[in-house]
């Protein structure tokens, strides 16, 4: 029950409503900062998605509800609606926001960029990663190392308010006159370097300097997690006792504290090219197009195992929890992921085959990236083997786990295609690549997230959330999830291409076009789907069934702290006896052993007291 | 299921290294999925087997060292065999001291918002000079020659992709990139014609053996000799088309006008073709808000036909 925590720390900490919720310093409050934010920031990516479906599926038809404009009230004119638009790019008196960017409700293709690049823009830096980094790295690293709190807490602080000011300027490039930047999440250069080229002007600008000032963010996370996690371990927590989401992201954050300079300052040469007139991504001017491209992935291809890694580590910490046992091979699951995040730094160029890079690199990236394929599969074999001779309790975090499992092979088996060079030449920019990274990066981290989310609810907010809302959420994302992005394959080695407006412009595509309805169809389903997260989440902070302290009978040190969990987390810091993943131990009297209680002896009743180093 | 069977969804292949690249497709589709279903079939039997019953405790397994090697190494020797059985089809394609000599042609193709443009280097196979031909989305090759492509881009970053050629290449501002391919198929249709018809033709005037009619699946093309119908060919055709049927002597060009293919009706040596070679080049890479739509067109021809058309531009 831990009741001596309470007395202990309760009372000198009384801070006002904004020391305590809005610029907090306590480690706990700022990874519920950073759930909320992701979860909001996840609707309005996952809405600019959906209003890209409506215009791959029915090409130029106006939208619902926006579409029912009053030129196309007027008019009802449709098709030349986005002729005219063609024509009047580049006049300026320009009438509405909405006239600008829908004219007569159909998707302006200048908008259409747009969506598609800030779709991604968001889903990467502004959801996957505050909700993987921030949320759950700020509240597992100090519970599960068993600290007090972060080792910088005001830098902390300072990382989820500079992540705010991010989003501001991002979410601002939307209503800037030339719209909002439209080179792609990957910005390509000279389209996304010189103002003419793309008619958008500000938008882009904006772009650079939020994904400049989200990096810092990142950074400053970065820093605190890997001097915390170095430094601050309770007496006993070895490195092999500790959990593998700590694991996971301790190697993330030494990846986002070396890659993100990489791309601030590739951003700031964008920024140069725009504003100062330079040109080092100008052929003209002496620069080189593929400067930018080398520079981008050599940051971002470290940033997709940024998105991936800690939802591997989180897989691994419920996996074991609801098959109630150990995990299958916990050392080599340390060294796949520090594998990964080793060959992280020297694959980029597979996302550069035909880029017009010397072929022989083409030849030698190919071998490295293969490569990747060996951890992935260590670690989903590993997985697989937890499962082997278990006793599986098939609870929302479980399920959701096991579709991570399942989701993350069909993404990983599908990235063998683009790894092998001459089959990228066909498959490259096509469909076949969006099936692939959703299926890493929505089948993967979205899920464990999903799983994440209802297994650390309980510690969070002292309440459970809905199990059968969850369950119905879990299914109806799971099977829409498929149904959006499984035929994107088929799309793919049909070889339409990303990023087009328009397919039905192409008479090759034109018998595929079923599938973008298809696809459209159950993109609508997934979206509804998760307002029932959103739901869950809102109504259980509140309403939620008053938690317990170990609710799902795990052996990890968050779960030794008292719930709700008290400002300074732990009574006394815990002392740790042996590795995390110590179920149904032979001989032991109940199927979990915390990492609190000595193995084998099994102490019962209440946890054994700190260690003498404590305080 | 078609649906999991994805090689049955590739365009058909019309270049000469184009099989390579199906074949590594195909294997990698068939290691991939035998590894997808192995795998989902261990976790379907797993979750049913070891799921939560009363009684029953989960084995106390922290792992096994021999399983760990015998996985690493096997993932190991798959992905090292694929990419030295690769390494050598991408050498063929992009390699440019690997390219097959003697072209039929050489063409700079030059990406820009939003046209391919296409330069001819003319007799005297320089750049630059006056005897250079500029063509714009229109890339004409022969058949069954090798092709020697210069690609370069005005502004931005284009990508010249052929489906069918299953040949992808970016278009870099300020540099000049070389690829190559062979096409070795240049028409889709064949049919014998008598003699009469074949006179029809050579006198310029379309046959009245030659029907040509519209229906609700496209274009139907009827050929009759002496009132009898000798053999017919649909031209499927995109929904609530037109077409515009167009006239050059004894040839006529059909256009399906919303998506611009195109199909040429011809007479050649006693056999009537039916061209549908006219293959899409899209370009790949976004390069703005043109990019939807930017399109060119790869006509390939016969060696004669492609000889006609050189001649028609450099007489001589």
């Amino acid at each position: 029950m831990n009741d001596h925590a309470h007395e202990s720390h309760d009372h000198h900490h009384e801070e006002s409503f904004v020391r305590k919720y809005i610029f907090s310093l306590d480690h706990k409050m700022i990874g519920k900062q950073f759930l909320i934010f992701g979860l909001i920031m996840f609707m309005v990516g996952g809405g600019l998605a959906l209003l890209f479906r409506w215009q791959l599926a029915w090409p130029d038809r106006p939208l619902p509800i926006i579409g029912v404009s009053k030129t196309y009230q007027e008019t009802g004119e449709l098709a030349t609606a986005a002729d005219r638009k063609w024509e009047e790019r580049y006049d300026d008196d320009k009438e509405t926001w909405l006239e600008t960017n829908v004219p007569g409700g159909v998707i302006d293709p200048a908008f259409y960029n747009s969506l598609f690049t800030m779709h991604a823009t968001i889903m990467v830096f502004f959801v996957v990663v505050p909700l993987l980094v921030g949320a759950f790295g700020n509240f597992l690293i100090p519970l599960m190392i068993g600290t007090r709190d972060m080792a910088f807490p005001v830098l902390n602080m300072l990382s989820f308010w500079s992540n705010m000011l991010g989003t501001i300027i991002m979410m601002a490039g939307f209503f800037v006159p030339g719209g909002h930047a439209a080179a792609g999440w990957t910005g390509y250069a000279p389209l996304s370097s010189v103002v003419d080229l793309s008619g958008v002007n500000w938008g882009q600008n904006l772009w650079c300097i939020s994904l400049i000032v989200m990096g810092i963010s990142s950074l400053m996370g970065s820093i605190n997690y890997i001097t915390t996690i170095i430094n601050m371990r309770a007496p006993g927590m070895t490195w092999f006792r500790l959990p593998l989401a700590i694991w996971a992201l301790f190697i993330v954050a030494i990846l986002l504290l070396l890659a993100f300079p990489v791309v601030a300052s590739a951003l700031a040469l964008i920024l140069f090219d725009r504003m100062a007139g330079t040109s080092f991504f100008l052929a003209e001017g002496g620069g080189d197009p593929l400067l930018w491209q080398h520079l981008f992935w050599f940051f971002a291809h470290p940033e997709v195992y940024i998105l991936i890694l800690p939802g591997m580590g989180m897989a691994s910490e419920m996996l074991p929890v609801f098959a109630r046992k150990p995990i299958f091979g916990y050392k080599s699951m340390v060294f796949a992921m520090i594998a990964i995040a080793f060959l992280s730094w020297i694959v980029w160029g597979h996302h550069m085959f035909q880029s017009g890079m010397n072929p022989a690199l083409g030849a030698s990236f190919m071998t490295t990236t293969m490569l990747i394929a060996v951890p992935s599969a260590i670690k989903t074999f590993n997985w697989l083997g937890t499962l082997h001779r278990a006793s599986i309790r098939f609870t929302v975090p479980m399920l959701n786990t096991l579709a991570f499992v399942s989701m993350f092979v069909i993404g990983g088996l599908s990235g063998i295609y683009m790894a092998n060079s001459p089959v990228d030449i066909y498959i490259h920019d096509t469909y076949y690549i969006v099936a692939h990274i959703h299926y890493v990066v929505f089948g993967g981290s979205v899920f464990a997230i999903f799983g994440g989310i209802f297994y650390w609810f309980p510690k969070m907010f002292g309440r459970h959330m809905n199990a059968a809302l969850g369950k119905i959420h879990f299914w109806l994302s799971f099977i829409a999830f498929n149904g959006v992005f499984f035929p994107m394959h088929i799309l793919g080695v049909g070889g339409h291409m990303r990023r087009i407006a328009n397919p039905m412009q192409y008479e090759y595509l034109q018998h595929m076009q079923w599938i973008n309805v298809f696809i459209t169809v159950f993109a609508f389903i997934l979206g509804a789907a998760q307002i029932l997260l959103l739901v869950n989440v809102f109504w259980s902070i509140f309403r939620g069934k008053v938690a317990e302290q170990n609710p799902w009978e795990a052996t990890t040190l968050e779960w030794y702290a008292p719930t709700p969990v008290p400002h300074g987390n732990f009574g006394a810091i815990p002392q740790v006896h042996h590795g995390p993943y110590e179920y149904s131990v032979p001989g032991a009297e109940k199927d979990w052993t915390p990492q609190t209680e000595p193995n084998g002896e099994a102490a019962h009743g209440e946890p054994v007291p700190a260690g003498a180093t404590a305080d | 299921m078609k649906w999991l069977n994805f090689p049955a969804w590739l365009p058909e292949n019309v270049s000469t290294f184009g099989q390579g690249v199906d074949n590594l497709f195909i294997l990698i589709y068939w290691i991939t999925s035998i590894v997808f279903l192995a795998v989902m079939a261990v976790l379907v039997v797993f979750i049913v087997k070891y799921r939560f019953q009363e009684g029953r405790k989960a084995e106390y397994i922290e792992g096994s060292t021999t399983l760990e090697i015998v996985w690493t190494a096997a993932t190991t020797v798959i992905v090292f065999g694929l990419a030295m059985l690769s390494l050598p089809q991408w050498n063929k394609i992009k390699f440019p001291s690997q390219f097959p000599g003697n072209p039929g042609a050489v063409v700079q193709v030059n990406g820009k918002q939003f046209n391919w443009d296409m330069t001819y280097p003319g007799p005297d196979g320089e750049w630059g000079t006056d005897d250079d031909l500029q063509l714009e989305n229109q890339l004409h090759v022969p058949v069954n020659e090798v092709v020697h492509i210069r690609l370069t881009a005005d502004d931005v970053i284009h990508s010249f992709f052929v489906p069918q050629l299953r040949l992808k290449q970016d278009a870099l501002p300020g540099r000049f990139i070389n690829m190559w391919f062979e096409a070795t198929k240049d028409y889709t249709l064949r049919f014998d014609i008598d003699s009469k018809f074949q006179s029809d033709l050579d006198s310029g005037t379309i046959s009245t053996g030659l029907l040509l009619e519209f229906n609700s699946t496209g274009l139907r093309l009827e050929l009759k000799s002496e009132g009898e119908l000798e053999n017919v060919a649909e031209l499927l055709l995109s929904d609530n088309t037109t077409v515009s049927v167009e006239e050059q002597g004894s040839r006529w060009l059909i256009t399906d006008v919303p998506t611009g293919r195109k199909y040429m009706v011809r007479k050649e040596e006693g056999v009537l073709n039916i061209y549908s070679n006219v293959y899409e080049i899209p370009c790949a890479e976004l390069c703005g808000f043109g990019h939807s739509g930017m399109l060119g067109y790869l006509t390939v021809h016969t060696k004669e036909d492609y000889a006609a058309w050189i001649n028609e531009r450099w007489p001589e």
